[in-house]
């Protein structure tokens, strides 16, 4: 899934990857399109999860960051995984 | 300040709703579509492109439309030009932050319809109007019940309506997950005639992947609204003219990426740039925020100093009119003479307007507007950028004033407690606080107190009697004694330099508050002292107040034996038309029929209740239906009439959300003695259970002790006494003695359960409460209850072998009991009184009315009468069938498929099915086949 290098806009879908603290368990799969989601340990030892987001414009991404601190879950990083 | 001006924007934008006693002032201009620009491009293709996923045949083929894109990609306009042409009626709710509130969300939504369909979701609106918010599930449940009726009753309108559309702009303005969960309830269950369109700047937190997985929305991202080439072009030309070649349009749409915003400043920009080309080569590569800020400042020199100074200085407000904008930029100075000079507000707002300078307009007459949200934004950031912090607190200040003084008062507290003005603020609530109450608003009232820290209020007399008076439509008496006391240590202090007028006023509120729990603690005497020293310094304007301290006063003449004379101190307050609400009219009224009801005259209680039944809505209330049905409840339980009370305390049962708590509490033991005198142990159980519930849901500590009280007595009726003494023993003591106004008297079951062991302790026992109780009964003076009393008198004498002054005090029971006709209270008393009775009459002691008591009492305990005065099935749910629901459920019996039922009522299948899971919700159940059991099970249809 993952495009051609391409100039990143506020419309551009593209695919992202979300790292939060902690670990989801709420029905999230209706609320956010996602291709991979796994739950691993970071070097302190604390669960994080990570989303892989199907490609998604910049409404949709920060709509799930949003949802993702509406749930309480601390925000680690967000990467762009088509550059 | 002009002022005849002013007055006419504040009403223009804020219109009191219809009913009186709503308990919010709506913002009309939210309710508004916004008008469209001229210079507009029609985005043909994404029109089509929704109105393709928007088939109506048999219902919108999809719940939802989606439009998700930033700030500045045009969603408003999309949506606007969307509409304009659309075929189907539609609502307009653009949502701000106060929205939050999901009791608020929802009320403007009902207006936000009701401009389309008047007069539609009564049920849904008076649900909002309860002083407590109900569960918000049931509110969504009513709500998706109504909008799924709306085809079929044409409320007011002359054609069904096969489709509206509503539409929710700016929803990323919502934050608060019950908000949010309840659209996503509505949006599941939405009825097919129902289409939703939500714009947003960010994904909202639904279930966008399962909508979209079951092709039930449709979507417009940024990538479509953002313009194309041809669309640039298109709107440039039509902003300023030809003179721009291809060339210039490439770089301008590249560098704005096709941003309807960033396309607008640009073309606002050219219009007054000297050298075009020059202009565009200068717009140098960069992000969307970079051309903004290089755009705005653009458009910023184009103006003139007046206008730059008005654009920032009014983009503190979240809409502004020519005579709040005057306030804010020059205070107070009058502007009469220069009203329509060049730099008035007036004229710069009509210059922006024309000059499509980022205005919307938010209603009709041209009066109020808004700014593009995104250019306030930058506005209100350069604004923080340009003036210091004290100039910006005046313009706050200014804002703060001239909205308290057109009625605005959310928007005004905003603005004084931005400015940090906490006493301006609380002046402002002190002086719409009396108007407030005596509408009933007291859900706004509620945010009034909340925008305001919590320390503040406690150390306020007005502010902390409003918590009181919050206290006090909660019913909540427990907690007021002490909060009154603080109240009062505050106003005797008067550090906040209150003015006598004020002080009085105060005080005469703390009075009428403390004559209530007075009333509650049986001290009519000074119940009755208060309520009058309240009256004495209550102006006439305060009519709830006045209104609650007539009724009290009432009480404390009822309580010190004067029932005559009470019920002529109501009856006058009737007849006082400065009195006259919705309001005091139903407390004159309930204090009326409380008083006769204690009297034991039931007559007058029937015709009291009548004549409220036969009042138009809009002098008696809303509620109060509830009250003369649980009156009239009373009356047929007294009377022995078990299937006629159950018709009227389920009519309070449908109304638990609505009406008073205390009532509702009360509907429910009715159900369950009622059934109880039908042989239905199991409902009357069912009832009773009930009735532990809801005293757990409200949090009444009282009721939750008397509901256990009330479980006693049915075990002691069910022949469980073992369970009732056990009881006796060791609750009662926890419960106060309590004016005798409701169906369950602890201390008179405690006498029973004591009675039913029999034994010289349990005796002695039953005769100390008993002797309390009826001391009390006495002091407080309610001969409904002694009737009960020397009831059971006879049967305490009757076991201490006392048989002449038993049979003396039945006498007299029986007396008590004629005038209303009371016969439930034998009755339930057993064939002890039977035989008593018997007694009375070999003895010629007898009148009709004994022989009329004794002929209600039945071979076993209480007789079925259910086909006696039967007419249409008894419902024992809580939350009973509609006549609709009801219809088809008796078809889905008869095995017809929803195509069938659709047909057959001519209404669509959706409905149906919309219907049939409202009936297995309110069964509990999940299929056709135990819905129809369980509805033969209760008696709710016949058994085939």
């Amino acid at each position: 899934m993952v495009q051609a290098p391409q100039k990143l806009t506020m419309y551009t879908p593209a695919i992202f990857r979300v790292r939060v603290q902690g670990v989801l368990d709420k029905d999230w799969g209706n609320y956010f399109d996602t291709q991979a989601v796994s739950i691993e340990k970071d070097t302190a030892g604390f669960l994080t999860t990570v989303l892989t987001s199907k490609p998604v414009d910049q409404s949709a991404l920060v709509g799930l960051v949003n949802y993702l601190n509406s749930l309480g879950l601390p925000l680690i990083s967000i990467e762009c995984l088509n550059q | 300040m002009d002022t005849s001006f002013q007055a006419k924007p504040g009403i223009s934008a804020m219109t009191l709703s219809g009913e009186e006693t709503f308990p919010f002032l709506l913002i009309q201009t939210k309710l508004h579509r916004p008008r469209l620009n001229r210079d507009q491009v029609t985005r043909q293709h994404i029109l089509d492109r929704i109105n393709a996923n928007l088939c109506l045949n048999d219902g919108f083929s999809r719940a939802l439309t989606l439009i998700s894109a930033p700030a500045g990609y045009g969603k408003t306009t999309l949506l606007c030009q969307w509409l304009e042409d659309c075929p189907h009626p539609n609502a307009w709710l653009s949502l701000d932050e106060d929205d939050d509130d999901p009791v608020v969300f929802l009320r403007y939504l009902i207006e936000a319809i009701r401009k389309i369909l008047p007069g539609v979701c009564p049920e849904t609106l008076r649900l909002l109007a309860a002083p407590t918010e109900p569960p918000l599930d049931y509110l969504s449940a009513t709500l998706i019940n109504e909008l799924a009726g709306l085809h079929e009753t044409p409320a007011k309108t002359s054609t069904p309506v096969t489709g509206i559309i509503l539409v929710l702009d700016d929803y990323h303005k919502i934050s608060n997950s019950k908000a949010h969960s309840f659209v996503d309830g509505l949006i599941q269950r939405l009825p097919g005639t129902v289409h939703l369109a939500i714009a947003t700047r960010t994904d909202p937190p639904l279930p966008l992947v399962s909508l979209r997985a079951g092709q039930q929305m449709a979507e417009v991202r940024a990538e479509n609204l953002r313009f194309t080439l041809k669309e640039a072009q298109l709107y440039l030309e039509q902003a300023i003219g030809a003179g721009l070649n291809q060339e210039m349009v490439k770089t301008l749409e590249a560098r704005t990426e096709g941003w309807a915003v960033g396309l607008r400043l640009a073309a606002l920009s050219l219009h007054g740039a000297k050298d075009q080309a020059r202009f565009i080569r200068s717009f140098r590569r960069g992000g969307h925020r970079y051309v903004m800020g290089y755009l705005m400042d653009e458009v910023l020199t184009h103006q003139s100093p007046a206008t730059q100074e008005f654009l920032l200085k009014t983009s503190i407000l979240n809409r502004f009119c020519a005579p709040l904008c005057h306030t804010v930029l020059n205070g107070n100075q009058p502007s009469t003479s220069d009203f329509q000079a060049e730099n008035s507000s007036q004229v710069i707002i009509e210059a922006l307007d024309r000059a499509n300078l980022f205005m919307v307009p938010l209603d009709y007459e041209g009066v109020w507007y808004r700014y593009h949200h995104l250019f306030r934004e930058l506005l209100n950031q350069r604004l923080l950028a340009t003036y210091d912090r004290k100039n910006i607190t005046v313009l706050h200040h200014r804002a703060g004033d001239w909205l308290g003084q057109a009625g605005l008062v959310d928007e005004a507290l905003h603005h004084f407690i931005t400015a940090g003005d906490v006493p301006a603020a609380i002046r402002l609530i002190e002086t719409h606080r009396v108007e407030a109450m005596n509408r009933k608003q007291w859900q706004q009232v509620e945010r009034w107190l909340q925008r305001l820290p919590a320390e503040i209020t406690e150390q306020h007399p007005t502010l902390l009697l409003l918590r009181v008076w919050l206290l006090h439509i909660q019913f909540r008496m427990r907690d007021i004694p002490p909060l009154l006391d603080q109240a009062q240590t505050l106003l005797d202090k008067n550090d906040a330099k209150m003015t006598d007028q004020t002080q009085k006023q105060l005080q005469g509120e703390i009075d009428m508050l403390r004559s209530q729990i007075s009333y509650w603690r049986g001290e009519g005497q000074r119940c009755l002292a208060l309520a009058r020293r309240s009256l004495a310094v209550t102006p006439a304007e305060h009519t709830r107040t006045r209104g609650l301290a007539l009724v009290y006063a009432a009480g404390g003449l009822q309580q010190t034996g004067n029932i005559a004379a009470a019920l002529d101190l109501l009856r006058d307050g009737l007849q006082d038309t400065n009195l006259l609400s919705s309001t005091t009219t139903l407390q004159l009224l309930f204090g009326q029929l409380t008083i006769e009801f204690l009297a034991g005259d039931l007559k007058s209680v029937t015709r009291t209740a009548t004549h409220l039944l036969d009042m138009p809505q809009e002098q008696a209330g809303p509620t109060s239906g509830a009250w003369k049905h649980y009156y009239l409840g009373r009356t047929e339980l007294e009377q022995n009439n078990p299937v006629k009370a159950q018709t009227q305390f389920t009519a309070v049962l449908e109304q638990r959300y609505v009406t008073h708590a205390r009532i509702v509490q009360d509907s429910f033991y009715g159900m369950a003695v009622a059934h109880q005198m039908l042989g239905q142990s199991a409902e009357a159980g069912e009832f009773a259970d009930a009735a532990s519930a809801y005293a757990v849901e409200v949090r009444n500590t009282r009721s939750m002790l008397e509901a256990r009280s009330f479980q006693a007595r049915l075990a002691l009726l069910q022949g469980r006494p073992e369970l009732a003494g056990q009881w006796a023993q060791e609750i009662p003591r926890e419960i106060a003695l309590f004016p005798a106004l409701f169906i369950e008297i602890p201390q008179a079951t405690q006498v029973k359960a004591m009675l039913s062991q029999k034994t010289p302790d349990h005796l002695h026992q039953a005769e100390m409460v008993l002797n309390r109780l009826q001391h009390f009964v006495t002091n407080t003076n309610t001969p409904w209850a002694m009737i009960e009393i020397m009831a059971l008198q006879a049967l305490l004498n009757n076991a201490q072998g006392n048989r002449e002054q038993a049979l003396t005090a039945l006498e007299q029971a029986v007396s008590l009991a004629r005038p209303g006709g009371f016969i439930r209270v034998f009755v339930e008393l057993g064939p002890q009184i039977a035989s008593m009775l018997q007694q009375l009459t070999n003895r010629g002691k007898a009148s009709d009315f004994t022989e009329q008591i004794l002929a209600a009492f039945p071979g076993s305990l209480w007789k079925d009468k259910i086909t006696a005065d039967h007419e249409a099935p008894i419902q024992n749910l809580a939350e009973p069938l509609t006549q609709r629901e009801m219809e088809i459920l008796r078809l889905l019996s008869e095995r017809l498929t929803h195509k069938e039922i659709a047909r057959k009522l001519v209404i669509s299948p959706l409905t149906v099915r919309k219907h049939t899971s409202n009936i297995y919700q309110k069964l509990g159940v999940q299929k056709r086949a135990a819905a129809v059991a369980t509805a033969e099970h209760l008696g709710i249809l016949r058994p085939r």
